[in-house]
């Protein structure tokens, strides 16, 4: 190796080392201030909550998030569990697979002295604990576990009934039993408490008028009356699903069941309570922490993507205009002049409007909302860079540079970038919040990419209102709009710190 | 001297033309070029032809007959709304009507609904009823911000780097990043149905505007009731900025030598700001004041549909979500006028303000 070659790469590493040198300047003395302190601090904050939820959520969430089947066990719109803490009473949420707690064949029987059953029977009993004065939302069972094969060539024909033991001893039958055959029950995979049935039942055993039961069938079902009122009656509830096997041999049922051919096996049973989770639910009873979760990871890249490919646009246009001059520079400050007079947000709704109905993946549809918005947006730092390229351009060491033969882009990229890359990085982060604000703000007006962003979820919390909905859903409300918040004012002030750290450096200059 | 002046504003004034048409030529691409008209006017022809073939069956007419009446129909209505002619003869002609202010007929309900009128109506009158709202919330808003900001940034740029500078550029931090749109779902819910000291109807703005000529005391004390809390909210979340722009623009002759002068002199505060800081920077202020009061004609669309205000910005959404070229076309076009053309007053006020500014 000739000791010429080792002279070079050695000044090489040393102006690689100046960079990087200057580089930590800037960042320590944006560490020195309080708001680029705080900016810095929420950022990494902000990315590890990120990685945290790429890593723990499903992998499918966007998809499992619209499909409303997926979040039928959740209660829909009910607060966080925390408020309990905050003196709010909470009817729990319990969800549960069970096996059979009773199953047998029985000539002629009453289960819990309400049901005459005959045949194979099985039961499935939940023990429900109501503490606090509070209603739990509703009653379901989910069919975890069976099959439908036919027992001696024949499909069994199934009735189900689902019954709550009070803890005053008043037994109501909450659903109206009907002969199934087998495999439509357990295709539906879902028994329901019936709202009309329940009605009826509480309206016989608390003597009022049908009507008057129909408008709380719930409420009573867990309640007592208190003058006029409805009133949580606490205590633990016994719930049952009785399953009543018919059309088939009771005795080749009993063994179906055993060896796992055919008939029910597991159960899920839920009690829906009155709060859910860290984050509460929605109305479809989307669970707000995994949406909320989400949302981390889709703020950063819709942010990053818009304000990098801006800027990128941005400093490439300004250096070209500032460099080459002559109608190069007059073409791109005229783009400049007409997009500048662009109504940018009437014409952003409209793309948004347009792209929601294309048949493209969420995310296809969110960056082409937000690569319009780069292409619209990138003309005020080109203005800029332009004119701090001009300055540069008269400088002696440029001159030098084509005097020695190098190439216009050797110029541009190796000697006029690097000088002005750091007010365009100090512009770029300013130009975050304005690329997750954008993407809010389209989502509140409606507008679907179908990604349960904290804006989606804004806006989902605004139509519920909207249509009716109480306004009293905070933790709808206030969680997205907060994180918009938080991570907007990080680069803000992330921004705001650099630019009086980057300004006075290029005035130096 | 003025010769060249005279020509420059006249280059600035056709480049600004064009930019005008291109903005529109712009427009009526994405509208018809995505497709986006097209799926509307379908959509409309399908509904129409439901309800003639309803009409039809009701009147016994035997089932061959009705199909060959309903065809029929139907390449009529492909006529009338133009779906033989591609995008281009259909949408940009209409671009360019608007060039000439004929902007056409409204063309959706959901239109005529903000406006508060019945169709038919011209897209003209539509804008103009719509737009004493909008200025009733949002340049009423800016106007305040304005005052305020051009009274305090001063004081604010003498003081840098002290607790109340920290603060403000603070507050500007907290606002540019909190959507004004959340600050008002947040501000109707507090103070319209917790605390019931603001409306959470807006629409009724309509009629406040509507009895203005007849019954104009009443009518303003209408107006301030149901005004009050958005024009606040945007206030909030607006007066960051402007605090943060002028302060800026000031801080750059704050501690100029002149200035150091009038004050030794003894002069008043206030007469140093007017004086010796506002009108030497009365051109930057200029543009912010006027782009900011031009851009708010347009309306917010978010914060208005947040408050369900029928201004501007409700018809813009109006518009798009039901696929109303004609009023989005003239919408798009009256905004990007008057933003054109407070930029071409600028250019004037600049070389009237600024004895500086020779071409």
């Amino acid at each position: 190796m000739s000791t010429k070659a080792a002279e070079v790469r050695k000044r090489m590493a040393k102006a690689r080392s100046e960079r990087f040198r200057e580089a930590r300047e800037i960042l320590d003395e944006v560490w020195r201030s309080l708001m680029g302190k705080t900016g810095l601090i929420l950022i990494v904050f902000l990315v590890i909550v990120s990685i945290y939820a790429l890593v723990s959520m499903p992998p499918n969430i966007v998809k499992l998030w619209n499909d409303p089947k997926a979040w039928e066990d959740n209660p829909s719109v009910v607060p966080p569990t925390w408020v309990s803490y905050f003196g709010t009473p909470v009817a729990p949420h319990v969800a549960k697979v069970l096996k059979p707690s009773q199953q047998g064949v029985y000539s002629s029987a009453m289960i819990e002295n309400a049901v005459p059953v005959a045949g194979f029977v099985q039961v499935f009993s939940l023990d429900y604990r109501l503490d606090a004065k509070a209603f739990p939302q509703d009653i379901i069972a989910k069919i975890v576990d069976a099959s439908a094969n036919p027992v001696g060539g024949v499909q069994p024909i199934v009735t189900v009934y689902m019954i709550v033991k009070r803890p005053d001893g008043l037994v109501v039958m909450v659903n109206s039993p009907a002969p199934q055959p087998l495999k439509d029950i357990i295709a539906a995979g879902v028994i329901r408490l019936d709202p009309a049935q329940t009605a009826a039942s509480l309206a016989a055993a608390f003597n009022i008028s049908l009507t008057e039961a129909q408008a709380q069938p719930i409420r009573l079902l867990f309640g007592k009356l208190v003058g006029n009122r409805v009133e949580p009656l606490l205590g633990t509830y016994k719930i049952d699903l009785i399953l009543m096997y018919g059309g088939v041999d009771p005795h080749s049922m009993e063994q179906a069941v055993k060896q796992g051919t055919s008939g029910i096996q597991s159960v899920k049973m839920i009690v829906k309570g009155s709060a859910y989770g860290l984050m509460g639910t929605d109305y479809v009873g989307h669970d707000l922490w995994l949406g909320l979760l989400f949302g981390f990871p889709a703020a950063l890249a819709v942010g990053f993507f818009g304000a990098v490919t801006a800027a990128l646009i941005g400093m490439i246009m300004g250096v070209i205009s500032g460099y080459y001059g002559g109608w190069v520079d007059e073409l791109i400050q005229r783009t400049v002049d007409v997009l500048g007079n662009i109504p940018l947000l009437p014409i952003l709704v409209l793309i948004g409007v347009i792209v929601q109905e294309w048949n493209i993946s969420p995310w296809a549809r969110l960056f082409i909302i937000i690569g319009v918005l780069v292409l619209v947006s990138w003309g005020g730092l080109t203005i800029i860079v332009r004119s701090m390229v001009l300055s540069i351009k008269s400088e002696p060491y440029i001159e030098a540079a084509k005097a020695v033969g190098a190439s216009n882009t050797r110029i541009m990229f190796r000697h006029i970038v690097p000088q002005i890359l750091p007010y365009v990085f100090a512009n770029l982060v300013f130009s975050v919040p304005a690329a997750i604000l954008t993407e809010a703000g389209l989502s509140i007006l409606g507008i679907r990419h179908g990604l349960p962003t904290w804006g989606a979820i804004l806006s989902d919390a605004e139509a519920y209102v909207r249509s009716g909905g109480s306004y009293a859903v905070w933790w709808w409300i206030l969680p997205p709009g907060i994180l918009i918040g938080i991570t907007s004012v990080a680069f803000v002030f992330l921004g705001l710190a650099l630019e009086t750290v980057v300004e006075p450096r290029l005035r130096r200059r | 001297m003025a010769g060249r002046t005279a020509s420059v504003l006249a280059r600035r004034a056709v480049f600004l033309t064009i930019a005008l048409i291109l903005i529109m030529i712009l427009t009526a691409a994405i509208i018809g070029a995505s497709g986006y008209d097209e799926k509307v006017i379908r959509a409309i022809i399908g509904t129409e032809l439901q309800a003639y073939r309803q009409s039809l069956q009701r009147q016994n007419i035997p089932a061959t007959e009705i199909q060959k009446l309903v065809e029929q129909r139907k390449q009529e209505l492909i006529e009338i709304y133009g779906l033989n002619k591609p995008w281009t003869a259909r949408v940009l002609p209409m671009a360019f009507r608007a060039l000439k202010l004929d902007l056409g007929y409204v063309k959706s309900r959901a239109v005529a609904d903000v406006v508060g009128k019945q169709l038919p109506l011209s897209v003209k009158d539509a804008i103009l009823t719509v737009l004493p709202r909008t200025i009733v919330m949002l340049t009423v808003a800016e106007l305040i911000c304005a005052a305020i900001a051009l009274r305090l940034a001063p004081l604010i740029a003498y003081k840098r780097g002290s607790l109340l500078d920290k603060s403000v550029i603070a507050y500007a931090a907290f606002t540019n990043a909190l959507p004004i749109w959340w600050l008002g779902l947040i501000a109707i819910f507090l103070f319209g149905y917790e605390l019931r000291i603001a409306p959470t109807d807006y629409r009724i703005v309509i009629k406040y505007i509507n009895e203005f000529t007849s019954n104009p005391g009443d009518a303003m004390i209408g107006l301030l009731k149901v005004s009050w809390l958005p024009v606040t909210v945007v206030v909030i979340g607006l007066l960051g900025g402007w605090l943060y722009g002028i302060r800026a623009i000031a801080i750059r002759v704050v501690n100029e030598d002149y200035v150091y002068v009038a004050k030794a002199k003894g002069l008043p505060e206030e007469i140093v700001v007017k004086r010796y800081i506002l009108r030497v920077i009365l051109g930057p202020v200029l543009t912010i004041v006027i782009l900011a009061l031009a851009g708010s004609i347009g309306g917010f669309i978010i914060t208005e549909s947040v408050f369900d205000w029928p201004g501007m910005g409700s018809l813009y959404y109006a518009a798009i979500t039901s696929g109303d070229a004609p009023t989005l076309i003239g919408l798009i076009y009256i905004t990007t006028l008057v933003y054109i053309l407070a930029r071409f007053t600028l250019e004037v006020l600049y070389i009237l303000v600024d004895p500086r500014v020779r071409y």
